[in-house]
């Protein structure tokens, strides 16, 4: 659904100087990058500022953008790379090793066509998922947010398949767990 | 039995694995039957597979400060971006504050968000007439929030179509706003210095607290809901009648200059000699929300709204112009919400639960009795 109408949006920035279709697409993808960009650097400012510098770099350059096979993906490395870039400004040499990334906060709500998950459940899977290792908690977000296939996770987070689905495992299995206590509590 | 622990150990981490497999829909044939067999070996009952698929459909919900950092971050791009391509689009005085970034030195951040317009901003009000004090005035068109950071820390949201002042020299010597539409405030605690709001013919003196007012032009009422702190509420007619609100309190005021509209709030047009009510809001007890709020989250909620109080808040929220041809449907009462729908299936749920008829004709709607 998102990766429809980011390829609408893609399609329109490269036709012309769409504000509009910018702000969309900003819309869309914030948040996402936002927490990416937090987990590599650590910083809510400086986080702000290189999710601001991929959006500027998009509408620099827009005529390219029709190009693009896999939006998500595309926005999320760009991300990346302003963010390792700007660990680089700070100091030497820098390797995306999983274990620099930063822990940052993430928060989940019931969405109304849900029948398992009551809103008590969502209270005790916030909990869990925010006490996860932040390297899982950040490749469940991917995996969540944004419909990427751990194949690419994998490859945005320069780590191997099976070390997100190791991950993934382990988020599962934290929250697969949780849910039935606050099941029995009912 | 050690033994069996960690046969068990084994199996279980297997099933995990399988359920991950699973998750990211890349599942072999062999190992979906692997992982049937798992869960029938399994002595509880618990659907794994289907609460997961179910984890699926979690909304990320984010913090009041991530939206904040949204905001800014919309601004400073569009600011940027309009640097580069021509006019902007800013209307009347325009906030602006220090850059703060290391990445774009000396960059002025623009607080006002200002996503295309569809209509031109309706001015059915006049604005309370404080006429030659210095104010920073901020106009908001129809479709966009903007989040204002006030020099004293204070926040405050506007929502669509709004028209918000405060004073120059804000929290140098005083701290006044001036509103019409609806907002968010998030007030940092001054005891020596009270900030006051005014919206429509409603005084609101704020120490230090959040919460939410709706001071439309176009509706007959302005509205305040009480999240946190104390504020306390007069009119401008009867300054000394003061009404204190206390958390989950909702002040509804009629506004008097407004009274004459032929558009009135169906429950309170019954009780014509009823100037100010204060009831009892409730924060959803699923994420401890309120209705008034909702739309900081970006969604459109009502609980037995009349038609036409709802269809003043369709047009902000879908940039479209709404007619009635006849009268009698403004009445009609709903209760809902709308987040993502189109305008189209938003009126087409709405005809679901009451009948009507509508034609929509690009930016205009026209809403007519059912044949």
């Amino acid at each position: 659904m998102t990766k429809d109408a980011a390829y609408i949006l893609f399609e329109r920035l490269s036709l012309g100087e769409d504000e509009e279709a910018l702000a969309g697409l900003h819309h869309l993808y914030f948040y996402r990058l936002y927490k990416l960009a937090c987990s590599i650097v650590g910083e809510k400012e400086a986080a702000e500022e290189i999710v601001n510098d991929v959006f500027l770099r998009i509408w620099q350059r827009r005529p390219l953008l029709k190009a693009v096979v896999n939006p998500d993906l595309y926005l999320l490395k760009c991300a990346r790379n302003r963010s390792l870039e700007f660990l680089r400004s700070q100091r030497s040499a820098v390797r995306v090793a999983e274990d620099e990334l930063h822990d940052f906060p993430v928060q989940w709500e019931v969405s109304p066509e849900q029948l398992l998950i009551s809103s008590e459940m969502v209270r005790y899977i916030n909990k869990v998922i925010d006490q996860l290792a932040p390297k899982c908690k950040l490749i469940f977000l991917l995996v969540k947010e944004s419909n990427l296939k751990y194949k690419e996770v994998a490859e945005l987070l320069n780590i191997s398949v099976k070390t997100v689905e190791a991950q993934m495992s382990i988020a599962l299995k934290k929250i697969g767990l949780a849910v039935p206590l606050t099941f029995l509590q009912h | 039995m050690v033994f069996s622990a960690s046969a068990y150990e084994m199996a279980d981490k297997r099933l995990w694995e399988l359920l991950a497999k699973q998750y990211d829909r890349q599942i072999t044939e062999e190992e979906l039957r692997e992982l049937q067999l798992l869960l029938q070996e399994r002595q509880d009952t618990m659907p794994y597979g289907e609460l997961l698929s179910e984890l699926r459909t979690l909304a990320f919900r984010p913090s009041a400060e991530d939206m904040s950092a949204r905001n800014n971050s919309l601004s400073s791009i569009m600011h940027q971006v309009r640097g580069t391509a021509g006019p902007a689009e800013e209307e009347e005085h325009i906030a602006r504050r220090a850059g703060r970034s290391r990445m774009f030195a000396g960059m002025a951040v623009v607080l006002v968000v200002a996503v295309a317009a569809g209509i031109v901003f309706r001015k059915t009000g006049k604005t309370s007439g404080a006429g030659a004090e210095p104010y920073d005035r901020i106009v908001t068109k129809t479709g966009s929030k903007t989040l204002i950071n006030l020099p004293d820390s204070s926040t405050v949201v506007l929502n669509s179509a709004c028209q918000f002042a405060y004073n120059k020299d804000f929290g140098v010597r005083k701290r006044e706003m001036k509103l019409t539409g609806e907002a968010y405030f998030d007030i940092h605690s001054n005891p020596d210095m009270p900030l006051v709001v005014h919206a429509g013919n409603v005084i609101i003196r704020v120490l230090g607290t959040a919460f939410n007012v709706r001071a439309n032009a176009e509706d007959s009422f302005v509205e305040a809901t009480l999240v946190r702190g104390v504020i306390e509420v007069s009119l401008r007619s009867d300054p000394e009648r003061k009404i204190l609100l206390r958390p989950n309190e909702k002040i509804v005021i009629r506004n008097r200059e407004m009274m004459a509209a032929p558009v009135t709030d169906s429950a309170k047009a019954r009780n014509h000699d009823e100037v100010i009510r204060v009831t009892q809001v409730e924060a959803d007890p699923k994420d401890s929300s309120y209705i008034e709020t909702a739309w900081l989250k970006e969604k459109l909620v009502f609980r037995k709204e009349s038609f036409a109080l709802l269809a003043r808040r369709m047009e902000r929220w879908y940039q479209v112009h709404i007619v009635f041809t006849d009268t009698s449907q403004q009445s009609l009462l709903f209760t809902g919400s709308f987040e993502k729908e189109t305008v189209g299936e938003a009126l087409e749920a709405l005809r679901h639960s009451a009948p009507f008829d509508y034609d929509i004709n690009g930016k205009t709607i026209m809403i007519t009795r059912s044949k």
